[in-house]
């Protein structure tokens, strides 16, 4: 289930963001769990893995089409101020790493804030069939 | 219902952390913006940049076609000056967007907008020095003038169209590490760049530091470090021998120059500009080349930033085609050549600032005394904003000459110290006109007409053409002054003479040659002229590239413009050629190992300062310790001295050894340039005992001299360090640790129509994430150039692009 919650963020987030702000995967993750609440573990695993892959896979695309030209230099200059060294590889990973993180979050939040009745009431109603039965 | 607020307070936790994600934080960016792919830097890689292809654009009245070349050079194509205009704007703005903006930032002292405090007392100086009261004085001309006033604003709209198509995520990478978006650009904006450029090359006064040593020193001393005319000979910009054919005018009454009795402290010395940054010019008629026709050359030496300085670029349109470099934010061609004419600038050095002391009535200091009333300041109140605080405001008092720099507002506690200053600068003009007609020039009296227009910084424009003509003019409107010594030193405000300070040589009496007899034009910063012109030309000067080149084209025979490419890239030290003999023979015998090694590495040296030997770096280390331990006179706390020219300084170690200077004030012995000699090569030798302690650092000279090319913003990130090429201050090749040859022109004219040769260190993109940011360096290191394309129409360039394919 979550696979199909991880799809649809992605789609939307590839449709939406590029020419909304930067935060808009956040955003659609809240209303993904909102709208289609599960338990709201799996809605973080469907952020997790839905803003994490679409993070990390398009800065990858765009960093080898660039041949590591810029975050070769971008990880210096984080490098140089926090005095330690940093590579093009760890800035995908932290990239990936913050996508991943608050889109998980956001899907979670969503989830939590979800109106549960509904999935009581499915469970009520099929509890009250097996009642019925006996 | 404790999930439901668990979840509330997750969402109100996540909604504050994008929150602050949003924001830069001091220096550090918005994060959460930055690192996301499809706002941040790693989008910045994915903006276009078209190779070897063509792009159209909608202009103003139709379209233009642009061309780009194999190594990003846009040839642009227009039906008419208006669109060309706009198209220039518009590519520039593609390539360039961010370095034009932060170039106006610098020049309308307005980092602190950017940085933060930390920029706030440079601001201050920008606006009280008036870059901003000149452009706007400048944009009132360009207004009046019909011609200027299209250009600019076509130009003007061009960027903004570039701008508005622009969406948040395609902007360059700095404005994303600094969090700021760009401003829409104006006509004022291209005036402020040119006076931008007018304070990087004239703005290292030095009437202060002439004060300052005359009072100490005495007019004897004060002659010899700092002669108008060095001895022992001059080789000046026009040759020794030409006639003037005009009568000196001076009509204005001199008082004599009175010293005040104090000594001068020039707070902001550090953020003056550097007189080094000269530049060389040549042009050679056929007498001397192997085509017999004529060849042009030109290089600047600016400051070595990223993105460069310079841009290429051919504008063509039916009423124009040029090809040169130009500085982003300028329209038109500032370097270069058309069909007919090439042309180049050095740095005139002349000396354009007056400087005067101020006396207030009284302690309220709201007027001065000016003749023989005393006149209330008008003020200048300029307010700073600063990332993360409040703002700063600034009042700067004006007066008849100026504004008073220096104040107790700004850093000069002791009042009878303030100083107001004339900036020529500030004077009205519109000097963009020069470059427009230069790019229409067909013949040497369109060439002179364009000149006319030039006002500040004074330049040296030397000329060739396809009919065999060369030429130079040193252009500018320079002060008529006669009496010796005039406009160098501090003067009281209160007898300014405001006739004598606005006055202008006339442009046909300002220091010029066409076809001399010796077969070549040039410059490299020296003295414009002899003793024989009738005007003072006090500025500041050298005497050695000039002597190499001017002595390399006399003896010049057949060149090629290879030979040329040589000539700019030559690394003849002449001033240890010199000096160090006679310093050599100066020195005591030693038995230290490490002294002999050194002396034996200079005594077998051939004056070369090339990049992969030792002995440059040994003897500029030396002779740097020979001027610290001559001048120590010079090292006082507060009271500003400017260092004498090499040359100088090597003329008096040869010539005059016995000189007062060279005794050091400390020691009770009197010193002589022997003893002098001595203890700086002591000093020599045990620094580079201790500089070989650490491993990491290498005597070669590239490493020693460390050549760098450093991002605007001084990202070392995005700098580059320890370039391999020679050269140094004083040799033709003027490559220093952070300026040297900002681009390098060779226009040969060999077959009829000219043959461009060029090359600058960096790249025609601004984008730090390109390929293109740095494409230029490694070739431009090694001396070598780029074949450069000039096309006749669109036909020609698309049909060469479609050729390389």
């Amino acid at each position: 289930m979550f696979i199909i919650k991880s799809a649809i963020i992605i789609i939307l987030s590839i449709i939406l963001t590029f020419f909304l702000p930067w935060y808009t995967p956040f955003i659609i993750c809240f209303f993904t769990g909102l709208i289609l609440s599960n338990k709201p573990g799996n809605n973080f695993l469907a952020g997790l893995v839905g803003v994490g892959l679409f993070w990390s896979v398009y800065a990858l695309i765009l960093d080898i089409k660039n041949g590591h030209i810029l975050s070769s230099k971008v990880a210096q200059l984080f490098a140089d101020s926090l005095q330690t060294q940093i590579t093009g590889g760890v800035l995908i990973m932290v990239t990936a790493f913050l996508g991943a993180l608050l889109g998980g979050l956001s899907a979670m939040a969503g989830a939590m804030l979800a109106d549960n009745g509904s999935r009581k009431k499915r469970k009520a109603v099929k509890n009250s069939s097996y009642t019925l039965k006996l | 219902m404790a999930k439901k607020i668990s979840g509330l307070l997750l969402t109100i936790a996540l909604a504050a952390c994008i929150f602050f994600l949003n924001k830069p934080l001091g220096s550090t960016p918005a994060l959460g913006m930055f690192l996301s792919p499809t706002h941040g830097f790693w989008k910045s890689t994915s903006i276009k940049e078209p190779r070897s292809t063509s792009i159209e654009i909608k202009c103003l009245k139709g379209n233009a076609t642009v061309v780009y070349d194999e190594i990003g050079v846009p040839h642009i194509f227009a039906g008419n000056e208006e669109d060309l205009m706009y198209a220039q704007g518009y590519v520039e703005a593609k390539d360039r967007l961010w370095q034009m903006e932060f170039q106006m930032y610098a020049a309308s002292g307005r980092l602190t907008e950017l940085v933060g405090e930390k920029a706030l007392s440079l601001d201050r100086f920008s606006r009280r020095i008036g870059i901003v009261r000149a452009a706007e004085n400048s944009l009132k001309e360009i207004e009046k003038d019909p011609v200027s006033k299209l250009v600019v604003e076509s130009f003007t709209a061009g960027v903004n169209a570039y701008i508005a198509q622009l969406d948040e995520s395609q902007l360059p990478v700095e404005y994303k590490l600094i969090g700021y978006k760009p401003e829409q650009w104006t006509p004022l904006k291209c005036a402020l760049l040119m006076k931008y450029m007018a304070k990087d090359l004239t703005y290292y006064d030095t009437d202060i530091e002439n004060t300052n040593a005359l009072r100490l020193f005495g007019e004897e001393a004060y002659k010899k470090m700092y002669p108008d005319f060095p001895p022992p000979s001059i080789d000046p910009i026009i040759p020794v021998g030409t006639k003037w054919n005009f009568k000196a005018q001076d009509t204005f009454s001199s008082k004599p120059n009175i010293l005040a009795d104090v000594l001068y402290n020039n707070p902001h010395k550090d953020y003056y500009s550097n007189p080094n940054y000269g530049s060389n010019n040549w042009s050679v008629n056929g007498s001397k080349t192997k085509s017999g026709k004529p060849i042009l050359c030109g290089d600047p030496h600016l400051g070595l930033n990223l993105p460069s300085i310079w841009y290429e670029i051919q504008l063509s349109c039916p009423t124009m085609n040029v090809y040169g470099v130009t500085i982003p934010g300028a329209p038109g061609v500032i370097i270069g050549h058309n069909d007919s004419i090439a042309w180049s600038v050095t740095n005139a050095e002349r000396d354009v600032i007056n400087n005067f002391s101020v006396e207030y009535a009284d302690a309220n200091k709201k007027t001065y005394k000016f003749h023989d009333n005393y006149i209330p300041f008008e003020y200048d109140v300029q307010t700073f904003k600063i990332k993360g605080k409040k703002d700063f405001i600034d009042s700067i008092k004006i007066t008849k000459v100026g504004a008073v720099v220096y104040d107790e507002n700004y850093d000069e506690s002791n009042d009878k110290k303030h100083i107001a200053t004339y900036w020529r600068a500030e004077e009205p003009s519109n000097d963009l006109l020069t470059f427009y007609y230069l790019n229409h020039a067909k013949n040497h009296s369109d060439y002179l007409a364009a000149l006319n227009y030039y006002a500040c910084p004074g330049q040296n424009f030397v000329y060739a053409d396809v009919a065999n003509n060369i030429a130079i003019r040193q252009q500018g409107n320079f002060m008529l002054r006669t009496l010796a010594g005039d406009g160098s030193f501090v003067t009281p405000l209160a007898n300014a003479d405001l006739a004598k300070l606005k006055s202008k040589i006339p442009s046909d009496q300002n220091p010029q040659v066409l076809n001399p007899e010796r077969g070549f034009c040039s410059s490299a910063n020296q003295n414009p002229v002899d003793q024989t012109y009738p005007y003072l030309t006090n500025g500041s000067y050298e005497n050695y590239r000039n002597r190499v080149i001017n002595n390399t084209l006399t003896e010049a025979k057949n060149y090629t413009w290879q030979d040329m490419g040589k000539l700019q890239n030559n690394n003849l030290s002449l001033l240890a050629k010199e000096v160090l003999p006679t310093l050599l023979s100066y020195l005591n015998a030693s038995n230290d190992k490490d002294a002999n090694k050194i002396l034996a590495t200079l005594k077998a040296w051939n004056y070369e300062a090339n990049h992969e030997i030792d002995a440059p770096s040994y003897f500029y280390k030396f002779w740097n310790n020979i001027e610290t331990v001559t001048y120590d006179e010079l090292d006082e706390k507060n009271v500003s001295f400017r260092l004498p020219q090499p040359y100088n300084t090597a003329n008096l170690v040869v010539n005059d050894p016995k000189f007062q200077l060279f005794d050091i004030k400390k020691t009770d012995t009197i010193e002589t340039a022997k003893e002098v000699a001595n203890i700086a090569f002591q000093k020599t030798v045990s620094f580079f005992k201790e500089y070989a302690k650490d491993k990491a650092n290498s005597i070669k000279w590239q490493h020693y001299k460390n050549t760098q090319i450093t991002h605007l913003a001084r990202l070392d990130a995005f700098s580059l360090k320890d370039i391999p090429i020679g050269g140094y201050h004083n040799i033709v090749n003027a490559c220093s640790d952070h300026w040297g040859p900002s681009w390098r022109m060779i226009v040969d004219f060999t077959n009829g129509k000219p043959q461009c040769y060029g090359i600058y260190p960096g790249g025609q993109s601004g984008n730090p994430g390109s390929k293109g940011f740095t494409e230029f360096v490694e070739k431009w290191s090694k001396g070598e150039y780029y074949k450069l394309h000039f096309f006749a129409n669109k036909e020609e360039a698309i049909k060469s692009i479609n050729q390389k394919l």
